[in-house]
């Protein structure tokens, strides 16, 4: 694979595709200042003063359950970032990690410090704030203590050294350059990698309220087609469905709203004709799975 | 940051063609940036013309190569033979770092024996070139670090808190 096929996406921010992505993740406010200081702290203190007096190597990394939002944080932080730079500009640039790995002995280390050490400082070679996202690090960074002996471990070992010496020498090369990382395994993860993070924030499930606001949120953006949905949106029985599926991640609230439609044909052909004991009926579907394995689970734990 | 490349001379290519290979790399490296004019790096390195393909075919390039330093720019050249020059990989990409170069970059060019003099009296004709031995690493990345910063402070206040 050519190391070219590895840039999932480059793009120059402002760009009206990256607008909303912010926006439509619905966490604690925290989380998202957090990130975007961060950030700005990053590219201030690294622009001004060298590695040696700041120990930051830009890099911060996302972790939680999955389908919080972590990705799309990401994604929408170089959007937030651009009007704060003084060249009102900021460049994404997302890496598709599965690629750098390699069954071929030696090739995955060769494709980590040809992509993070030649390809994308030459992407970035105008100085322009970037941020590079880097989702499911996991599969770029195992953790070298827990590597199997029987999943060639030199080669893990190499790979990992390689993302390492990287971001180390980038950190101090180029000041204008943020790694974003995510991942829903944490313990996965080499500690070096986890130790040179500069932030680390938990991107958690929502509690009841912030599933209510997601699911406000969904059929808000639903009622553009729908207008019916708006004024569901606004039922104060929505807190029923909020309380039921408190503790789902973001995305399946949010796939919540469709199950909810395909529960009879009426709201299949008319989506607007959903009520709220339609998305109280889908909270028990979607919950009922997880109720069970819940369930065994714990009948597991109780017999041992 | 300290880079290097290498590139295959014979039996791959004749030294000739991996001299130009080498000049060609020089050139699309520096003139990214606004600040060295397209054109002005083959200008300055035609003291070497001749020279260059000689010190590649006598092997002059293998083991210290030539050293150009610029700001935030350290990246060392090297032109291998024989053996060597069938296993290199070669990346003749332009170097990252090229775009923020400046015109007062320097390509340090190493002892070669006995066509000492000849080096020396190219260097002589461009203030571009040097026989002095190479700094240790490349001076700080003044176009980025510097007072005017990546962030605006007024737009981050804008953020509150």
């Amino acid at each position: 694979m050519d190391v070219n096929d590895l840039i999932k996406t480059e793009c120059k921010m402002p760009d009206v595709r990256y607008a909303n992505l912010w926006d439509s993740i619905i966490v604690d406010r925290s989380i998202k200042d957090r990130l975007l200081r961060s950030a700005a702290l990053s590219l201030r203190l690294r622009a001004e003063l060298p590695f040696e007096a700041t120990a930051l190597h830009g890099l911060a990394f996302l972790y939680g359950p999955p389908g919080t939002g972590k990705t799309t944080l990401a994604r929408g932080l170089a959007y937030q970032l651009a009007p704060l730079t003084t060249r009102r500009s900021a460049r994404f640039i997302e890496i598709n990690p599965h690629g750098l790995m390699s069954s071929e002995h030696g090739q995955s280390q060769r494709r980590v410090t040809e992509l993070l050490t030649e390809h994308v400082p030459s992407m970035v070679d105008d100085g322009i704030p970037t941020v590079v996202l880097l989702d499911e690090v996991e599969s770029m960074v195992v953790a070298r203590s827990q590597a199997s002996l029987a999943a060639n471990p030199a080669d893990v070992h190499r790979a990992t050294d390689a993302v390492l010496t990287a971001i180390d020498s980038n950190a101090s090369a180029f000041p204008h350059l943020i790694f974003v990382a995510t991942s829903n395994f944490t313990g996965a993860i080499d500690e070096a990698f986890l130790s040179r993070a500069d932030v680390a924030i938990h991107v958690p499930a929502p509690d009841a309220a912030g599933v209510l606001a997601i699911l406000k949120a969904t059929l808000g953006a639903m009622s553009v087609a729908f207008p019916a949905l708006a004024q569901l949106s606004r039922r104060p029985e929505l807190e029923r469905v909020a309380n039921a599926l408190a503790g789902m991640d973001g995305r399946r609230v949010r796939k919540t709203v469709s199950e909810a439609m395909l529960g009879r044909i009426e709201t299949v052909i008319q989506p607007g004709d959903l009520t709220v004991e339609d998305l109280l009926s889908a909270a028990l579907r979607v919950k009922q799975p997880e109720l069970v394995a819940q369930a065994k689970s714990g009948g597991r734990n109780g017999t041992n | 940051m300290e880079r290097t490349r290498l590139i295959a001379a014979a039996p791959v290519r004749s030294a000739s063609e991996a001299w130009q290979i080498l000049s060609t790399l020089l050139a699309d490296t520096l003139e990214q940036s606004s600040l060295v004019t397209n054109g002005s790096v083959a200008t300055e390195l035609a003291p070497l013309k001749g020279l260059g393909t000689a010190l590649v075919a006598g092997g002059h390039l293998e083991s210290k190569g030539l050293v150009l330093v610029d700001n935030g720019l350290h990246l060392t050249i090297r032109v291998l033979t024989a053996d060597a020059a069938l296993d290199v990989e070669e990346n003749l990409n332009p170097v990252p770092g090229g775009a923020s170069a400046t015109d007062g970059w320097t390509l340090y060019l190493p002892s070669a024996g006995p066509l000492d003099n000849a080096v020396k009296l190219a260097a002589k004709k461009s203030s571009h070139l040097s026989t002095n031995d190479p700094p240790a690493s490349a001076p700080t990345e003044k176009s980025v670090r510097g007072s005017h910063g990546l962030i605006d402070l007024d737009a981050l206040r804008g953020l509150g808190n």
